[in-house]
């Protein structure tokens, strides 16, 4: 749920809201979203919850003339990482508006939840025989309720809601790629039915599978034209 | 903020010079609908008996709502129900956590039928009750007082 300008919602979920939200979000929901995860430097941060809280973050930041990448609900995306003056500093200006940048530790098990995640994703239909939460709790050898408070804390999503963004975004790729049914895709991405798909991603986008589809290959057809439209510019 | 209309811009002078006619009125239109959004589900809106953001949109742009509608989907990637979802949702977790409001009050200044109504929206969207978002506005309070008190 990553905020850009003039945009409206939130993040993950939204964002980006975000997230989203506020991470954010969200996404930019019907392109995949290719996050970027080289050169920068995250902080998480505990307690945002909508587009306010981005902004404000934002001006303090501002206030403080640190060089930004992106701000999203629970996260700032750094150049760099903060030298030990400033990021006390920005801690604390942040805890006097009821905000906290997760240390490290913590910082790395929202991560590590979220690889986790990842990589059940990629076990396929054979991973549905183990159950999320067992996976990730056995994976990172906490409590699972432990680790679902607090990536809710911070991602101001549940972990399921989470995964289910997760899920959506891979459709939509491989909606985009056009070489799979919807049942095959269904499969692949753990739906228990090409009708439990559809009607996650409708809820999700405002567009059926085969709508998407359509509008995903309408996008290639820009290219074609490109000649004529830059005669139409002056 | 004035609410532009379609002719409205189309009739300004040096309007045609800078871009084809079709590309901007696309760009004022969606631009348009953005800022309506924007406008009714601030909170501070008085929705009226029945109702419809549809009704509202076509008296204001005076572009039918499924062209307006298909316009929007390509310049912001999500449907008009989405986006106002998504404004809805930001500003009752912004309402619950910044404001002391009554849920009853925000799901009235958001035109939901019912505080259940509400809840269930958010629930669906966050996965999170309004119940975690009160807590988390008592959690912000007192890390902001600690902090504070700490500073001195």
């Amino acid at each position: 749920m990553e905020d850009t300008a003039g945009s409206i919602a939130d993040n993950g979920f939204e964002d980006g809201a975000d997230h989203c939200p506020c991470s954010e979000t969200v996404l930019k929901s019907l392109r995949p979203n290719q996050a970027i995860m080289e050169f920068v430097h995250t902080l998480h941060v505990k307690n945002m919850v909508c587009q306010r809280c981005i902004l404000t973050v934002k001006n303090i930041l501002a206030s403080m003339h640190i060089n930004v990448v992106s701000v999203g609900l629970g996260k700032i995306v750094l150049p760099e990482a903060l030298e030990a003056d400033l990021h006390r500093h920005l801690s604390e200006s942040l805890r006097s508006i009821g905000l906290e940048i997760i240390e490290s530790r913590v910082n790395q098990l929202i991560e590590d939840m979220k690889q986790s995640i990842r990589d059940y994703m990629a076990l396929g239909i054979d991973a549905q025989q183990y159950k999320l939460s067992g996976f990730i709790s056995a994976r990172l050898a906490y409590d699972f309720g432990y680790l679902s408070d607090l990536f809710s804390k911070v991602e101001g999503i549940t972990v399921e809601r989470y995964f289910m963004l997760q899920r959506l975004e891979k459709v939509k790729e491989l909606l985009a790629y056009d070489q799979l049914s919807l049942s095959e895709i269904s499969y692949d991405t753990g739906f228990s039915s090409v009708h439990h798909l559809s009607a996650q991603f409708k809820k999700l986008t405002g567009l059926t599978p085969s709508q998407y589809r359509q509008l995903a290959e309408k996008e290639r057809m820009p290219l074609d034209l490109v000649g004529v439209q830059e005669v139409n510019v002056l | 903020m004035s609410m532009l209309t379609v002719t409205d811009e189309l009739e300004r002078p040096g309007f045609k010079s800078r871009l084809t006619g079709l590309k901007a009125e696309r760009k004022i239109v969606v631009k348009a609908v953005k800022a309506l959004i924007k406008e009714i589900y601030n909170g501070d809106f008085c929705f009226g008996e029945g109702f419809s953001f549809r009704r509202m949109m076509e008296s204001r742009l005076l572009v039918p709502y499924a062209i307006a509608e298909t316009w929007f989907i390509e310049s912001e990637d999500k449907t008009i129900a989405r986006a106002i979802l998504d404004t809805k949702i930001n500003k009752v977790k912004e309402l619950l956590v910044y404001t002391d409001l009554p849920i009853e009050a925000i799901a009235a200044k958001l035109n939901y039928a019912s505080t259940a109504h509400l809840s269930d929206e958010l629930i669906q969207h966050t996965g999170l009750t309004p119940g975690f978002f009160l807590a988390m506005k008592e959690r912000r309070a007192n890390l902001a007082l600690r902090q504070r008190a700490a500073q001195q």
